[in-house]
Protein backbone atom coordinates (compact mmCIF):
# COMPACT_ATOMS: atom_id res chain seq x y z
CA UNK A 1 0.00 0.00 0.00
CA UNK A 2 3.03 1.88 0.60
CA UNK A 3 4.31 1.75 -2.04
CA UNK A 4 1.18 2.23 -4.13
CA UNK A 5 0.83 5.52 -2.23
CA UNK A 6 4.42 6.17 -3.78
CA UNK A 7 3.50 5.96 -7.29
CA UNK A 8 0.89 7.62 -6.69
CA UNK A 9 2.33 10.56 -5.58
CA UNK A 10 4.75 11.10 -8.11
CA UNK A 11 2.50 10.90 -10.99
CA UNK A 12 0.06 13.69 -9.34
CA UNK A 13 3.03 15.95 -8.84
CA UNK A 14 3.38 16.05 -12.28
CA UNK A 15 -0.57 17.25 -12.34
CA UNK A 16 -0.78 19.37 -9.24
CA UNK A 17 -1.43 22.56 -8.70
CA UNK A 18 -4.58 22.52 -11.19
CA UNK A 19 -5.44 25.64 -12.98
CA UNK A 20 -7.13 24.34 -15.21
CA UNK A 21 -9.70 21.11 -15.01
CA UNK A 22 -10.88 21.08 -18.24
CA UNK A 23 -7.65 20.50 -19.55
CA UNK A 24 -7.02 17.66 -16.97
CA UNK A 25 -7.22 14.43 -19.50
CA UNK A 26 -9.26 11.07 -18.67
CA UNK A 27 -5.80 9.29 -17.57
CA UNK A 28 -4.81 12.66 -15.24
CA UNK A 29 -8.45 12.04 -13.75
CA UNK A 30 -7.51 8.34 -12.95
CA UNK A 31 -4.36 9.42 -11.33
CA UNK A 32 -5.74 12.08 -9.02
CA UNK A 33 -8.66 9.63 -8.37
CA UNK A 34 -6.24 6.58 -7.47
CA UNK A 35 -3.42 8.95 -5.62
CA UNK A 36 -7.51 10.24 -3.06
CA UNK A 37 -8.39 6.74 -2.97
CA UNK A 38 -4.89 5.56 -2.10
CA UNK A 39 -4.13 8.24 0.25
CA UNK A 40 -7.28 7.79 2.28
CA UNK A 41 -7.12 3.86 2.54
CA UNK A 42 -3.56 4.87 3.76
CA UNK A 43 -4.59 7.26 6.56
CA UNK A 44 -7.51 4.52 7.68
CA UNK A 45 -5.14 1.90 8.52
CA UNK A 46 -3.04 3.69 10.29
CA UNK A 47 -6.14 5.30 12.32
CA UNK A 48 -6.79 1.76 12.45
CA UNK A 49 -3.57 0.24 13.53
CA UNK A 50 -2.96 3.19 16.36
CA UNK A 51 -6.28 2.08 17.76
CA UNK A 52 -5.41 -1.65 17.34
CA UNK A 53 -1.76 -0.91 19.23
CA UNK A 54 -3.95 1.86 21.90
CA UNK A 55 -6.14 -1.13 22.89
CA UNK A 56 -3.59 -3.71 23.38
CA UNK A 57 -1.77 -1.30 25.37
CA UNK A 58 -4.40 1.24 27.32
CA UNK A 59 -7.85 0.46 26.26
CA UNK A 60 -8.48 3.88 25.66
CA UNK A 61 -11.90 5.01 24.77
CA UNK A 62 -12.71 7.54 22.91
CA UNK A 63 -10.17 7.67 19.82
CA UNK A 64 -8.90 11.31 21.45
CA UNK A 65 -7.34 8.86 23.90
CA UNK A 66 -6.02 6.62 20.85
CA UNK A 67 -4.13 10.27 19.15
CA UNK A 68 -3.02 11.11 22.56
CA UNK A 69 -1.39 7.86 23.55
CA UNK A 70 0.23 7.90 20.00
CA UNK A 71 1.48 10.92 21.02
CA UNK A 72 2.76 9.85 24.13
CA UNK A 73 4.70 6.78 22.22
CA UNK A 74 5.74 9.61 19.78
CA UNK A 75 4.34 7.82 16.97
CA UNK A 76 2.89 11.42 16.12
CA UNK A 77 3.71 14.30 16.34
CA UNK A 78 0.34 16.03 17.51
CA UNK A 79 -2.67 14.87 17.44
CA UNK A 80 -3.69 17.97 15.81
CA UNK A 81 -2.23 17.47 13.09
CA UNK A 82 -3.52 14.54 12.71
CA UNK A 83 -6.95 15.26 13.44
CA UNK A 84 -6.05 17.78 10.26
CA UNK A 85 -5.01 15.19 8.07
CA UNK A 86 -8.18 13.05 8.70
CA UNK A 87 -10.62 15.89 7.91
CA UNK A 88 -8.50 16.52 4.63
CA UNK A 89 -9.26 13.09 4.07
CA UNK A 90 -13.10 13.53 4.59
CA UNK A 91 -13.31 16.73 2.51
CA UNK A 92 -11.35 15.48 -0.45
CA UNK A 93 -14.15 12.37 -0.40
CA UNK A 94 -16.86 14.77 0.22
CA UNK A 95 -16.58 17.09 -2.34
CA UNK A 96 -14.88 15.71 -5.33
CA UNK A 97 -15.79 17.30 -8.33
CA UNK A 98 -17.47 20.19 -6.77
CA UNK A 99 -15.59 23.17 -6.27
CA UNK A 100 -12.74 22.99 -8.85
CA UNK A 101 -10.69 25.40 -6.99
CA UNK A 102 -11.26 24.16 -3.56
CA UNK A 103 -10.85 20.17 -4.96
CA UNK A 104 -7.00 21.76 -6.47
CA UNK A 105 -5.94 22.97 -3.01
CA UNK A 106 -7.09 20.25 -0.98
CA UNK A 107 -5.27 17.76 -3.90
CA UNK A 108 -2.18 20.22 -3.27
CA UNK A 109 -2.22 19.46 0.44
CA UNK A 110 -2.80 15.64 0.09
CA UNK A 111 0.89 15.97 -1.69
CA UNK A 112 1.90 18.01 1.10
CA UNK A 113 1.03 15.54 3.73
CA UNK A 114 1.92 12.46 2.24
CA UNK A 115 5.50 12.19 3.69
CA UNK A 116 3.55 12.88 7.12
CA UNK A 117 1.80 9.79 6.23
CA UNK A 118 4.49 8.17 5.99
CA UNK A 119 6.68 8.73 8.53
CA UNK A 120 3.89 7.80 10.82
CA UNK A 121 3.78 4.68 9.32
CA UNK A 122 7.23 3.87 9.28
CA UNK A 123 7.14 5.08 13.32
CA UNK A 124 3.95 2.45 13.78
CA UNK A 125 6.18 -0.24 11.95
CA UNK A 126 9.17 0.60 14.06
CA UNK A 127 6.88 0.33 16.90
CA UNK A 128 5.32 -2.81 16.00
CA UNK A 129 8.70 -4.44 15.24
CA UNK A 130 9.95 -3.05 18.98
CA UNK A 131 6.68 -4.39 20.93
CA UNK A 132 5.50 -7.00 19.37
CA UNK A 133 8.03 -8.56 16.97
CA UNK A 134 5.65 -7.81 13.86
CA UNK A 135 7.37 -7.49 10.57
CA UNK A 136 7.28 -4.38 8.81
CA UNK A 137 3.87 -4.59 5.96
CA UNK A 138 0.55 -2.59 5.61
CA UNK B 1 -33.59 28.18 15.37
CA UNK B 2 -31.68 25.30 17.50
CA UNK B 3 -28.37 26.96 19.04
CA UNK B 4 -28.34 27.86 22.40
CA UNK B 5 -26.82 31.73 23.43
CA UNK B 6 -23.27 29.76 24.59
CA UNK B 7 -23.28 27.27 21.56
CA UNK B 8 -23.79 30.17 19.48
CA UNK B 9 -21.19 32.26 21.20
CA UNK B 10 -19.08 29.48 20.78
CA UNK B 11 -19.27 29.40 16.90
CA UNK B 12 -18.62 33.30 16.97
CA UNK B 13 -15.28 32.71 18.63
CA UNK B 14 -14.19 29.99 16.80
CA UNK B 15 -14.86 31.72 13.50
CA UNK B 16 -12.99 35.15 14.63
CA UNK B 17 -10.20 32.51 15.96
CA UNK B 18 -9.12 31.55 12.56
CA UNK B 19 -10.85 33.86 9.85
CA UNK B 20 -10.11 36.81 11.45
CA UNK B 21 -12.00 39.90 11.79
CA UNK B 22 -14.46 40.41 9.17
CA UNK B 23 -16.56 37.58 8.69
CA UNK B 24 -20.34 37.06 8.79
CA UNK B 25 -21.80 33.55 10.06
CA UNK B 26 -25.19 31.83 8.95
CA UNK B 27 -26.82 28.84 10.40
CA UNK B 28 -29.15 27.23 7.92
CA UNK B 29 -30.04 23.39 7.26
CA UNK B 30 -32.06 21.55 9.78
CA UNK B 31 -31.24 23.64 12.62
CA UNK B 32 -33.20 26.91 11.80
CA UNK B 33 -36.12 24.97 12.52
CA UNK B 34 -37.46 24.45 15.94
CA UNK B 35 -39.80 21.76 15.32
CA UNK B 36 -37.48 19.28 14.16
CA UNK B 37 -34.68 17.48 16.49
CA UNK B 38 -30.91 16.67 16.23
CA UNK B 39 -29.19 16.85 12.72
CA UNK B 40 -25.73 18.49 12.13
CA UNK B 41 -25.24 21.92 12.79
CA UNK B 42 -24.45 23.52 9.03
CA UNK B 43 -22.89 27.00 9.13
CA UNK B 44 -22.24 29.09 6.18
CA UNK B 45 -19.59 31.74 6.60
CA UNK B 46 -18.07 34.13 4.37
CA UNK B 47 -14.48 36.02 5.47
CA UNK B 48 -11.82 38.32 3.61
CA UNK B 49 -9.06 35.56 3.38
CA UNK B 50 -10.13 32.01 4.05
CA UNK B 51 -7.48 29.73 4.24
CA UNK B 52 -8.37 25.99 3.50
CA UNK B 53 -6.40 24.72 6.39
CA UNK B 54 -8.16 27.43 9.01
CA UNK B 55 -11.34 25.81 7.42
CA UNK B 56 -10.50 22.31 8.37
CA UNK B 57 -9.22 23.82 11.55
CA UNK B 58 -12.07 25.32 12.73
CA UNK B 59 -14.15 22.71 11.76
CA UNK B 60 -12.40 20.10 14.03
CA UNK B 61 -12.52 22.56 16.89
CA UNK B 62 -16.58 23.36 16.41
CA UNK B 63 -17.14 19.73 16.53
CA UNK B 64 -14.83 19.04 19.44
CA UNK B 65 -16.22 21.89 21.45
CA UNK B 66 -20.28 20.99 20.11
CA UNK B 67 -20.51 17.00 20.30
CA UNK B 68 -21.77 17.62 17.11
CA UNK B 69 -21.32 17.01 13.22
CA UNK B 70 -20.49 20.07 11.48
CA UNK B 71 -20.95 21.06 7.92
CA UNK B 72 -18.68 24.23 7.66
CA UNK B 73 -19.05 26.34 3.63
CA UNK B 74 -16.62 28.95 3.93
CA UNK B 75 -16.86 31.21 0.51
CA UNK B 76 -13.92 32.90 -0.28
CA UNK B 77 -14.33 36.69 -1.98
CA UNK B 78 -14.95 36.00 -5.77
CA UNK B 79 -16.59 32.65 -5.59
CA UNK B 80 -20.16 31.89 -6.37
CA UNK B 81 -21.90 28.33 -5.69
CA UNK B 82 -25.41 27.81 -5.33
CA UNK B 83 -25.06 26.50 -1.92
CA UNK B 84 -24.09 29.92 -0.87
CA UNK B 85 -26.95 31.20 -2.27
CA UNK B 86 -29.25 28.74 -0.67
CA UNK B 87 -27.79 29.35 2.49
CA UNK B 88 -28.18 33.39 2.77
CA UNK B 89 -31.38 32.93 1.49
CA UNK B 90 -32.46 30.20 3.79
CA UNK B 91 -29.97 30.47 6.90
CA UNK B 92 -30.58 32.73 10.29
CA UNK B 93 -27.76 35.31 10.53
CA UNK B 94 -25.90 34.52 13.47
Amino acid sequence: MEGYLAWSLVQVGQIVPIRDWAAITPEQHESLAAFRVRFSEFQEHLDKTMRAIAIEEEDPEPFGAVLAFMEKLGILDSTEHWKLIRELRNSVNQEYEENPARLSELFRQLIAETPTLVGIFERIAKYGVKAYGYPKTI
Amino acid sequence: MRLTPSQTQLITDSVHRYFGTQFKIWLFGSRTDDCKRGGDVDLYVEAEHPELLDELRCKIILEEALDLHVDLVVKKPGQSYPIHAIARAEGILL
